[in-house]
């Protein structure tokens, strides 16, 4: 018996469907369907999945691409046959969205009645009326191509509805076919659908009753079943329908944009073109013949993979962005070659690093090439509209992000639905520690209250497993552009994104590399505008014209480098962070590829599969460089044979484990999905057994896939990591020659890195900038560099003042005479509101014209002043006529305590000015930040820190000796990859000592741990190299003593 | 002069839940909706554990921390009750929601005879209470309500005292809102000292005028309007019988007297009440209570007798009775109209007067209603309510829904228990599947309409393993 589905829901007809498009083929596959047809509601974005879920497992079905639809009482299916109907269907789906706001639709009649290709399924609703009028009118339009389908799931009435429907067929002359409306792979999934239905209508299952399916008959039946509930002939008319759909997916063919190319040349001759005057620009000395032959070999790759419009679609982004004076920094696979160099998408020079660019692109390999090209993120929203300006809205899309159920949002949803307390479920997500391995997560339950062996924790445990992974709605990726020749919406449906003027298509990436699509990637980083910013800044203030290729061409200065390798690194890119400082000084980069390592190792990947210190032994000589094989050894030779970057591992899969390219490719995107999908562990035995097989160690093949899994947590490619050394080692260059103008810059760049305002001043003190503080008169919105007995001083900006608005900091600046304000009236008549005034006060920027902080405060309460009439009235006597408005007759109480009050005192000084340590916990109040003393110097002056040593001379201390520090806790970290370990910084006037705190010794003292903003930690002092720790003993919470002390560390991130 | 006692029960809804579940040795809290602790018992301060810590801070320390909702309604009960129980030692007791009572002293030290003597018999009552609280005098309620926050314990009518404690008062004891606190502190003003100490025409200027009215009812420059607790209404009237009764019907007639006083205090009130407690006295054996109910209130003596008639009507007594006692707890609601003049005599009794004469008769478990439930399985789908409750269908959509699910065709009568099918039928319509959740696919039944030899219209099911069961009967 033949049969194919033809109305399917997966579960991108999100909190619907309750089986994976993969799932429905391979189930429909193994129950003999013919045919399989996916069509999720007003969307074909689970379609491409379920494609390449047919094509790897090579399973004999017919996919069928379809959408399902609503509009009011009317619902139907719209089938593909051809090419024509799938573009129609894209135009449909499309406009259908572009209607509504993000994640919903709104189908017209005009829609339908446009249809004249696609194949239409029509279900009555048994609303008499409503089923005579769609009846007539669908035969009107759409006769001949036009169905009416049956479904039976052995609910009530169904005999009198089928009945009632045969007759509507007679009536209108409709051929009938039968139908699964599926919702699931198998009937076992009924519990998920009842869930998800349950997270749809927000209400727990129990309460949602006769809405809930009756029964599991909505899952993909056997034929045998079929063949009792159906008449023969309209299972028949299924296989018959399936027959005529020849529509494939393959067919697609994406046309890029041909006016990249100017008339008369070829996307090929144009691109060499571009290359041969792009080499003249960057050889100056003529090209090397070697580049040059690498040049060569690229380009016939290139030609011969079909990739030409690719590179020149990228090159037309950035020579915009060069047009514009927008910094970018291309990088990715593709990125590190000459062709890319030449084109100027990136600035890493062949000739610095030659190693690099012999893995460029492989046919072998058939990965789709990669450049991601990072701008400047203030200015990236410029790049984009410039691409939707050229390309028109019709042509470019954002590619979609499929955001999917992950462990938190499962456990919260599967929870509301089996009415959990929302309380409780708060208390199980922060309290499940989902990096103890020791106990997994269901275990931990039990130990957090829920009964393990009760009905709802069993269900719970199981929707949560199956829920996780399940897509929850469509988002836009972060920067990834399809651009093509015709519109898009015949390629792919367009909807509307959150943001406004956005729109996304509906696939996602790996989506678009199955069908071998390609995207542009136009991406934001936040470093670049620090950069461009401090370029300005040098070339203002010190006259010198900088760029990131110029510095480069400087070649690698050591005095840079000697300032890396003492961890000198705050405020730098990418090495800034507390487990990069601490690996700089046992590491010590040296040179531009040692950056590369260093940004890589640093991350899961290399850490869970326990590469650094071998690496770190090889490099300092401790262990000789040995290779297992020859094959290998192509492989690792550059990471002196210790796999560092995720190429490597692939490689290594390759060479060592004997995956085909296919299989290589799959692996790199099983990584990439890792977290989503758990796909990687089908890969273990193959990898294991095929290096064991070609005579590699057990131990290293365990330890390679646990890199693997590293990856998979955090992916980072050599070719990546490339890019960001550049970025890494010009930020270091600047601040080793401009540290004033990069600190500067790298504060009007912000938010951005790991350090808050407070941190970088205090590392720019520590580096002998001055730093000014900010006042009404000599700050403008940014930090700006001001002259100061020769030297450069930092201005704070009024851009770090809490509260301050934009719009009242531009009034401010705007109505600024030349030689500054003089009295409070000027600043009130410029116009800023009461907030701003405030804002400003509690700044202390109006010290210069107003007294103290308290005092300026209380002069701008003074309502009088803001009525018209008084506001040119002086400050100096309010009395007087608070006098005459106020009868304190009336309040005979109030008079005696305001007659002993001494009236000339209540002028300018009218509050008592505030304490040194009430300054600075009003600076950080205001501005996050002090420029007066460390709140932990104040602590030691008035005696609360006896026996604590400043950060600063902890290098006097001697190893293993017992030490006390104590300062404001910035920084709590529990990486993953040290198991059971917190890392504390703690922050005082000298500086930031870095703590380790055990587990038991936390667990012990969780109140200080935990809560403490003010910490004293009695220890041990370890010291390693450079790196020094103290091994934290007993933990003192000393927050009491510097009352409501406003910074918040940032914890645990 | 004025005298004032706040009390300030910090954890009232928590220590009231422990008190009846005994079990104080595990740390217990209270959260807001903002998932803050707003109360917790001694085990969890213990721990480490501090009021307003947000949930996840708490829950890292403590991690067996038992959590149960903040219910305000719950803790306004609980201090009604309070303050009804503390009327019997002070009379002037005005609520301070969430967690105060404000008495006030003046009137009450000629009564004790002094503070000493009255604050005894006080805390007496309140340490038998056991719920935690803080106390101060003061001269003014915020004053006094200003003390107790900061624990002073100020037993006493020393003005000097006051105003010492209240100078050095820090703001977050006072009842200005936080931003107002905020501000304050922004100004390096921390203490009521401070903020006293400033003329009021400058604060005039400068802040609105709930602070100079706090500031003046702090200090009884305005007058600060409280609303003192009236003791609950009730009846509760005790008749010695002239003679021992040992006949029940022949007790209609004291009883009748005690329902006419009733009814006059009801008249009076203008209310009308639900239950009544009648208690018969015996000399050897412990006393009879009775409940009496009426489901739509009643005040009118007559009807009360007719219910308590009938519930007198089959009574063993053990004894003679010597003695019967009334008690009505709560008066509730108003009278109803009296039906007008001309009306004829339409139905005799409304359908609550059915049911409270039916329940009086068959007992109250006797009596039930029957309510729709939105549920696939015949056994869930209807429940036992109370009589003439309507549904819980709750919103509209709903129920439009359901009562379209509702139209599927079900028999009237269902069997408690379905029977084994043991008799030739035939089947008529089917099946219609219904699996019980999406757990149990195993116990899913398909359901069928059948006809038995006798023409009987059965409602049938067979399980996955085909067996046959007859699970009700269509009229």
């Amino acid at each position: 018996m033949n049969y194919a589905e033809l109305f399917c829901q997966s579960h991108f007809s999100f909190l619907q469907g309750a089986s994976s498009p993969a799932e429905l083929v391979t189930q429909a596959a193994a129950l003999g369907y013919q045919a399989l047809a996916i069509t999720d509601e007003c969307s074909v974005a689970g379609v491409v999945r379920a494609y390449r879920c047919i094509n790897e497992q090579q399973l004999a079905l017919k996919l069928i691409v379809g959408s399902m639809f609503k509009l009011d009482k009317l619902q139907l299916v719209l089938l593909c046959p051809d090419k024509n109907a799938y573009s129609e269907l894209c135009r449909v789906i499309t406009n259908a969205r572009r209607r509504s706001s993000k994640g919903d639709y709104q189908l017209t009649e005009w829609d339908l009645m446009s249809v004249k290709h696609c194949f239409i399924l029509w279900f009555p609703s048994a609303d008499d009326d409503s089923d005579q009028y769609w009846a007539k009118w669908l035969q009107k339009y759409q006769t001949g191509r036009l169905w009416l389908a049956m479904r039976r799931h052995l609910s009530h009435n169904e005999q009198e509805f089928s009945d009632y429907c045969q007759q509507l067929a007679l009536q209108y002359q409709l051929p009938l076919i039968c139908c699964g409306a599926v919702l699931m792979h198998v009937p076992e999934r009924l519990a998920l659908q009842h869930c998800v239905s349950a997270i749809r209508v927000g209400k727990p299952i129990r309460e949602l009753g006769r809405e809930l399916l009756s029964n599991a008959e909505r899952a993909l039946r056997p034929l045998a079943k079929l063949a009792k509930l159906f008449p023969q002939n309209w299972l028949t008319e299924t296989s018959a329908i399936a027959k005529r759909c020849s529509f494939n997916l393959s067919e697609l063919k994406y046309q890029y944009p041909a006016e990249l190319v100017p008339e008369g040349e070829t996307a090929s001759s144009y691109l060499q073109k571009l290359v041969q005057e792009g080499s003249k620009k960057r050889f100056a000395d003529g090209v090397p013949p070697r580049v040059q032959a690498l040049i060569d070999k690229e380009l016939t790759l290139i030609r011969e993979l079909n990739y030409e419009y690719f590179f020149l679609t990228i090159h037309d982004v950035v020579q915009f962005a060069q047009s514009r004076q927008i910094l970018y920094q291309g990088r990715g696979s593709a990125a590190n070659s000459v062709v890319c160099y030449c084109l100027q998408i990136t600035a890493v020079d062949p000739r610095q690093i030659q190693v690099l660019f012999e893995r460029f692109l492989s046919k072998e390999r058939q990965e789709p090439p990669d450049i991601d090209v990072d701008f400047e993120h203030e200015r990236r929203e410029e790049v984009i509209q410039y691409l939707y300006q050229k390309y028109g809205r019709e042509r470019a899309a954002l590619a979609a992000t499929v955001i999917s159920y992950r462990f938190k949002s499962a456990l919260r949803d599967v929870g509301k639905a089996l009415g959990l307390p929302v309380s409780q479920l708060d208390f199980l997500i922060k309290n499940i520690q989902r990096r103890d391995s020791a106990t997994s997560w269901q275990q931990q339950l039990g130990a957090l209250g829920l009964d393990s062996n009760s009905q709802t924790t069993c269900q719970l445990v199981q929707l949560v497993e199956e829920l996780r992974g399940f897509p929850r709605h469509l988002s836009q990726h972060v920067g990834g552009f399809v651009i093509s020749e015709g519109p898009l919406y015949e390629l792919v449906p367009v909807e509307n994104a959150a943001m406004a003027d956005r729109t996304v298509i509906q696939w996602d990436k790996d989506d678009l590399e199955t069908l071998e699509l390609l995207k542009v990637d136009i991406l934001a980083l936040g470093m670049l505008t620090a950069i461009r910013k401090c370029f300005s800044l040098v070339q203002q203030h010190y006259q010198r014209s900088l760029s990131i290729a110029g510095i480069n061409a400087l070649g690698d200065d050591p005095a840079v480098f000697q300032m890396i390798q003492h961890a000198d690194t705050v405020g730098l890119f990418q090495i800034e962070s507390r487990a990069q400082m601490s690996m700089l000084p046992r590491l010590k980069p040296a040179c531009y590829y040692d950056l590369v390592v260093q940004i890589a190792i640093v991350r899961p990947g290399p850490i869970q599969g326990d590469m650094v210190h071998p690496y770190l032994k090889r490099r300092n000589g401790i262990e000789p460089v040995s290779y297992p094989s020859p094959e290998v050894e192509q492989v690792l030779s550059r990471t002196m044979g210790v796999p560092i970057f995720q190429e490597q591992v692939i490689a290594l899969a390759m060479v060592a484990a004997g995956f085909t390219g296919g299989e290589a490719d799959q692996l790199r995107r099983a990584m990439a999905s890792w977290k989503k999908t758990g796909e990687l562990l089908q890969f273990k035995d193959k990898l294991i057994n095929g290096m064991l097989n070609r005579g590699y160690q057990l131990e290293f093949a365990e330890r390679i896939y646990q890199q693997i899994c590293g990856f998979g947590e955090y992916g980072f490619p050599e070719s990546h990591s490339a890019s960001f050394a550049v970025l890494a080692y010009i930020s270091a260059w600047l601040k080793h020659y401009y540290p004033a103008a990069f600190y500067t810059a790298l504060l009007n760049s912000l938010p951005m890195g790991f350090y808050s305002p407070s941190q970088l001043l205090q590392d720019a003190k520590r580096h002998n900038v001055a730093v000014l503080p900010v006042c009404v008169n000599g700050s403008f919105w940014d930090y700006d560099l001001q002259p100061q007995s020769q030297e450069y001083a930092i201005r704070l900006g009024l851009r770090q003042v809490k509260g301050l608005s934009a719009a009242g900091a531009a009034l401010l600046l705007k109505h600024r005479p030349a030689a500054g304000y003089s009295q409070l009236s000027q600043v009130r008549q410029a116009g800023l509101n009461r907030a701003d005034l405030q804002a400003l006060a509690s700044a202390n920027a109006l010290i210069a014209i107003s007294g103290d902080r308290y005092n300026s405060r209380w002069q701008l309460l003074d309502k009088q002043h803001s009525l018209p009439l008084f506001a040119d009235e002086t400050e100096c006597n309010p009395i007087a006529i608070a006098d005459e408005t106020f009868n304190t007759k009336a309040h005979p109480a109030l008079a005696e305590t305001s007659s002993g009050y001494n009236l000339s005192t209540l002028q300018r000084g009218q509050l008592a000015a505030p304490t040194a340590i009430e300054e600075v916990l009003e600076d950080y109040a205001a501005t996050g930040l002090s420029l007066q003393q460390h709140p932990i110097a104040l602590l030691r002056q008035a005696g609360k820190l006896p026996r604590s040593v400043p950060a600063a001379a902890l290098t006097e201390v001697r190893h293993k000796s017992p030490v006390r520090i104590s300062g404001l806790v910035t920084l709590r970290q529990r990486p993953g990859t040290a198991a059971g370990v917190t890392f504390l910084s703690l922050e005082d006037e000298t500086g930031t000592a870095n703590v380790v705190v055990w587990l038991a010794t936390a667990q012990a003292q969780q109140q200080a741990f935990l809560t403490a903003q003010i910490l004293q930690v009695d220890g041990i002092l370890e010291r390693e190299g450079e790196v020094t720790h103290v091994i934290a003993g007993r933990l003192t919470d000393l927050s009491a003593e510097l009352a409501a002390f406003a910074t918040k560390s940032r914890d645990f991130h | 002069m004025a005298l004032f006692l706040y009390l300030h029960f910090p954890a009232l809804q928590l220590d009231h839940l422990q008190l009846s579940a005994q079990s104080s040795k595990l740390p217990v809290a209270l959260v807001d909706q903002q998932h803050q602790l707003l109360q917790i018992n001694a085990a969890a301060i213990n721990a480490g554990l501090k009021l307003k810590m947000g949930l996840a801070s708490a829950a890292a320390l403590c991690p067996d921390l038992q959590l149960l909702p903040y219910q305000p309604e719950q803790q306004a009960k609980v201090l009604h009750s309070v303050a009804q129980q503390l009327y019997q030692v002070s009379s002037d007791i005005a609520l301070d929601k969430p967690a105060g009572l404000i008495l006030r002293l003046d009137g009450m030290l000629q009564l004790y005879g002094g503070l000493e003597p009255y604050w005894q018999a006080l805390s007496a009552k309140l340490t038998a209470l056991t719920y935690r609280y803080q106390y101060s005098c003061g001269a003014t309620p915020y004053a006094a309500k200003c003390l107790a926050y900061q624990q002073a314990g100020l037993i006493t009518a020393d003005n000097r005292l006051f105003n010492n404690a209240l100078n050095s008062s820090p703001l977050s004891a006072t009842e200005l809102i936080p931003a107002m606190q905020l501000q304050m502190t922004r100004l390096g003003i921390h203490t009521l000292g401070q903020l006293q100490a400033l003329p009021p025409a400058e604060l005039a200027r400068r802040f609105d005028s709930q602070l100079l009215s706090y500031l003046g009812r702090l200090r009884g420059d305005y007058y600060h309007a409280l609303e003192y607790l009236q003791p609950e209404p009730g009846f509760s009237r005790y008749l010695e019988l002239l003679y021992d009764i040992s006949d029940s019907t022949v007790l209609v007639k004291p009883l009748a007297t005690l329902l006419q006083q009733l009814e006059q205090q009801l008249s009076q009130a203008n209310c009308q009440c639900y239950q009544l407690l009648l208690s018969l006295f015996f000399r050897d054996n412990p006393p009879l209570k009775l409940s009496i109910g009426s489901a739509q209130g009643e005040y009118k003596a007559q009807a009360w007798l007719a219910l308590c008639q009938l519930q007198l009507e089959n009574l063993p007594l053990p004894e003679p009775v010597y003695g019967l006692q009334l008690d009505v707890n709560h008066f509730a609601g108003q009278q109803h109209s009296t039906a007008a003049l001309f009306n004829q005599h339409q139905a005799r009794m409304s359908a609550l007067q059915l049911i409270s004469l039916l329940q009086a008769r068959l007992g109250r478990a006797a009596v039930t209603g029957l309510t729709i439930l939105n549920q696939h399985l015949p056994e869930h789908a209807s429940l036992r309510s109370l009589p003439l409750l309507k549904g819980d269908l709750v919103d509209n959509q709903t129920k439009a829904q359901v009562q379209a699910q509702v139209l599927a065709l079900r028999p009237a009568f269902l069997f408690n228990k379905p029977q084994p099918l043991t008799e030739a039928v035939t089947i008529n319509q089917g099946p219609e599947r219904l699996c019980p959740d999406g757990w149990q696919l195993a116990a899913q039944r398909d359901y069928f309409i059948g006809r038995n030899q006798q023409g009987q219209w059965l409602w049938l099911y067979r399980t996955a393993n085909q067996q046959w069961f007859v699970h009700g009967l269509f009229s």
